[in-house]
């Protein structure tokens, strides 16, 4: 029952109807029931606003409090993912230094034909082949490249990296009477050391350089406030309401913490668990505001944000567009280990790197787990419980089968 | 009882691989951050492969920051203030809470993302 559908009644309406401590009969009878119109009395009519109005609402509620919250929300889960660890530190930003070996295959945006006979072609690399803010990439003038489908050879002859993330290059065939041209979404391996003759000369490396790349990290500093006021003249809204707590035998009772109070703490730890997920930096710079002894410029009602509590890129993000592997599968067949997995297991078994992982996943998502890991037997861990299940529900079917011939031969 | 079994993840093995799979309530709540996207998702951290030079021990490829000075700047602090009580002697309670957090993802090219898409 929305608010924003329900009847606003009359003042008379209201009061003969709601001064009447209900019977039954008087409560089926009225022709809605709103429960949202306690909290919004004082949004309703000005005619609401009496005491009298606000007064005979909490009287004629039959059932005091109704709690329909449901379970409470799991909102430490990313924490609980990182083992539940905080490192404190004291500096407002912190800089990793990454020791990794860069990938020697590069993929172009568009495919490109030598059409003019001129015997080169330039093509743009796509995006991901950038690092460093898109200002380095693999390719350089006299290293090769090659098709790794059909294994045809090509020189960078030229180069132009003025384009951020879309530099371009400038290749020749390396055949003699081939055409030079590149596809798109076909990997090119990049030979990363150029052909020289014998009296050789310094080639100028314009690279991704092999010592890895560092990145800073900012904080996110979030503040949740809350206020209530003492004041029976907006009934419900305004009643001082204390947070709820099970006690052991399950029942939900009142604690002595602020109900306004508690739901800050909850949304403040649920932000920070979003923000694990799926934040992103605020880079705009509109938002920023350095200067604490006035307000942000552009917009003045803003709470200052410094460029140091920017914040984070969480973990979608940064799959998404740091490197992971992002794979998309049917929701409607679902994920299948033969179909999905082995496709990215030799994806991973190219890196040497890893060969475990923690799948977090949704409900739906591990529902088509749970469909296509039925077929695997091979198990371990406390997924080995699962094996013994397996033997006893197959010991079962083999009853019935038996049984089943066996009482007709009986009857 | 084991780190894995007290939050329930059920241990697979395939092709040599070893696959441990944690349902994310969260992910499911309607009234949070879940919805049909992301209760189709699976986030895949990897348990190897990220290691300190120096030392060459393992580490989480989550670590989890926060900025903290003495106790007064960027750790959790809250507040409650009874108006009733203060120069403008109003009756009206207020309260807020604040918290700095970061956090750092390492290893991204051996992290995965699989999605179902409807």
């Amino acid at each position: 029952m929305g608010y924003a559908n329900s009847v606003i009644q009359s003042n008379a309406d209201f009061l003969s109807k709601y001064t009447n401590r209900g019977t039954l009969a008087v409560m089926l009878d009225m022709p809605q029931f709103m429960a949202e119109m306690g909290l919004s009395l004082d949004n309703a009519t000005a005619a609401l606003q009496t005491p009298a109005a606000a007064d005979a609402f909490i009287k004629n509620i039959l059932h005091d409090d109704i709690y329909v919250g449901g379970r409470p929300s799991d909102i430490n889960f990313m924490a609980q993912i990182a083992k539940g660890t905080q490192e404190r530190v004291k500096t407002k930003e912190v800089w990793n230094r990454y020791l990794t070996k860069s990938s020697n295959v590069i993929f172009f945006t568009a495919s490109r034909t030598d059409t003019t006979g001129n015997g080169y072609v330039w093509a743009t690399l796509a995006p991901s082949c950038h690092m460093a803010n898109g200002t380095l990439s693999a390719p350089f003038i006299g290293c090769g490249i090659r098709n790794k489908k059909t294994q045809e050879n090509f020189i960078v002859v030229d180069e132009n990296k003025d384009t951020n993330w879309g530099h371009e290059i400038c290749i020749a065939p390396q055949t003699d009477g081939s055409t030079a041209s590149v596809e798109k979404n076909q990997g090119y391996f990049v030979s990363r050391a150029a052909n020289v003759g014998g009296v050789s000369t310094p080639v100028i490396v314009n690279d991704i350089p092999d010592v890895g790349w560092m990145q800073a990290v900012r904080f996110a500093t979030r503040r949740r406030d809350w206020y209530v006021a003492i004041d029976t003249l907006s009934g419900w809204k305004d009643d001082l309401r204390f947070s709820i707590m099970p006690t052991s035998d399950g029942k939900l009772v009142w604690s002595w913490m602020l109900l306004q109070q508690e739901e800050a703490r909850y949304q403040l730890r649920l932000v920070h668990s979003t923000d694990l997920l799926s934040g992103t930096p605020i880079t705009n710079t509109d938002l920023i505001n350095n200067n604490n002894s006035i307000p942000n410029p552009v917009f003045p009602n803003l709470p200052n944000i410094d460029s140091l509590r920017t914040g984070y890129y969480g973990m979608e993000p940064s799959i998404r567009y740091g490197g992971g592997l992002v794979y998309p599968y049917a929701a409607s067949s679902g994920f299948d280990f033969d179909r999905d997995a082995q496709r990215i297991f030799t994806r991973q078994n190219a890196l040497m790197q890893t060969t475990g992982w923690l799948f977090m996943s949704g409900y739906q998502a591990r529902l088509s787990f749970d469909r296509s890991a039925t077929k695997m037997t091979n198990l371990q861990g406390p997924g080995s419980l699962l094996s013994e299940m397996y033997k006893k529900a197959l010991k079962e079917i083999l009853h019935t089968l038996i049984r089943v011939p066996m009482l007709k031969m009986h009857g | 009882m084991t780190d894995l079994k007290k939050w329930s993840i059920d241990g697979y093995k395939y092709a040599g691989n070893e696959i441990n799979i944690k349902t994310m309530n969260a992910f499911s709540d309607v009234s949070q951050i879940g919805s049909d996207e992301m209760s189709n998702k699976t986030f895949c951290m990897p348990l190897d492969g990220v290691k300190h030079l120096k030392t060459g021990a393992k580490m989480n490829p989550i670590e989890l920051i926060q900025y903290g000075d003495n106790g007064y700047s960027g750790d959790y602090e809250e507040h409650f203030v009874d108006n009733r009580t203060q120069t403008i002697k109003t009756n009206t309670f207020t309260g807020w809470c604040q918290q700095s957090q970061s956090a750092m993802f390492h290893g991204m090219n051996l992290w995965m993302l699989l999605e179902g898409i409807e």
